[in-house]
């Protein structure tokens, strides 16, 4: 029975991190009627009390994990460095670059209505930057 | 309680992908594809970017990418015979139910068609001219 339980409580363990530490994506696609490329780059993480870093996907150029913990990804710096790496890679010019930035400051458990009135204990952050390379 | 698990069961199976345009005084498009993902990876239903705006729904497979977003921009410039194009602009929302056990993700890509007439007013610098078919 403890077998179980220790299985079920990794388990939980494991996918409350998954689902809590934010992710890093860069998706790109063609747009074949302008012969251009659309590309949205966006990062999320949560913080304690609204500053300190607990975890957020990994922006870094090569991850060794597709998250880090107590490290700052989620800002405009990085997420614009991505971005404009990618296009310079390809040699290719920049335009309509617009950002998109979501915070929630109330502690809420995610998937349930349940939030303590208490603002900036445990917030979570996302910064999106899409553009279109020519 | 089995009509409550019937609009659950329905819910889950509704993915949608829509394609808005509207023409009040400039030409914007706004396309949304949306889907449901079980334990954040495993898609379950998504909107079936080949047939917007209609009832149909992909079972088990991963439309919601800007790839497809994209697909769908294209099809509307044709469709609208728009010249050129400006302001793309994309962003992807996901909600949780029931921390990972369930995922809405959705797409939304927005952008503003340009027709022959709304050039002559337009400085050409900042948008997107549209290519020959044959590219």
């Amino acid at each position: 029975m403890n077998y179980r339980n220790t299985i079920l409580a990794i388990a939980i363990a494991l996918s409350a991190t998954i689902c809590l530490t934010g992710c890093f994506t860069l998706d790109t696609a063609d747009i074949h009627a302008t012969g251009e490329e659309h590309i949205c780059v966006g990062n999320s993480g949560w913080y304690l009390f609204h500053f300190i870093p607990l975890a957020c996907g990994n922006a870094s150029e090569d991850p060794l994990m597709p998250w880090i913990f107590f490290r700052n990804d989620v800002t405009m710096d990085k997420i614009q460095h991505r971005f404009m790496n990618y296009a310079n890679f390809y040699s290719k010019k920049t335009r309509d670059m617009n950002y998109y930035t979501r915070e929630s400051v109330l502690l809420e458990i995610p998937g349930t209505d349940f939030m303590i009135p208490i603002p900036y204990i445990l917030t979570y952050k996302e910064v999106q930057l899409s553009g279109v390379l020519k | 309680m089995k009509l409550a698990a019937a609009i659950l069961a329905c819910a889950l199976v509704s993915g949608c992908a829509t394609v808005t345009v509207s023409r009040e005084g400039a030409t914007m498009v706004n396309i949304e594809n949306s889907g449901w993902y079980l334990l954040n990876f495993i898609p379950i239903a998504s909107g079936n970017p080949a047939r917007p705006n209609s009832c149909t729904t992909r079972l088990f497979s991963k439309t919601v990418t800007l790839e497809n977003n994209v697909k769908m921009l294209d099809k509307v410039i044709h469709d609208e015979g728009a010249v050129a194009v400006r302001d793309i602009n994309s962003f992807t929302i996901d909600e949780h139910v029931m921390l990972i056990l369930l995922k809405r993700h959705s797409y939304h890509t927005s952008a503003q068609l340009l027709m022959k007439d709304d050039l002559e007013d337009t400085k050409l610098e900042g948008i997107s001219t549209i290519l020959p078919k044959e590219f």
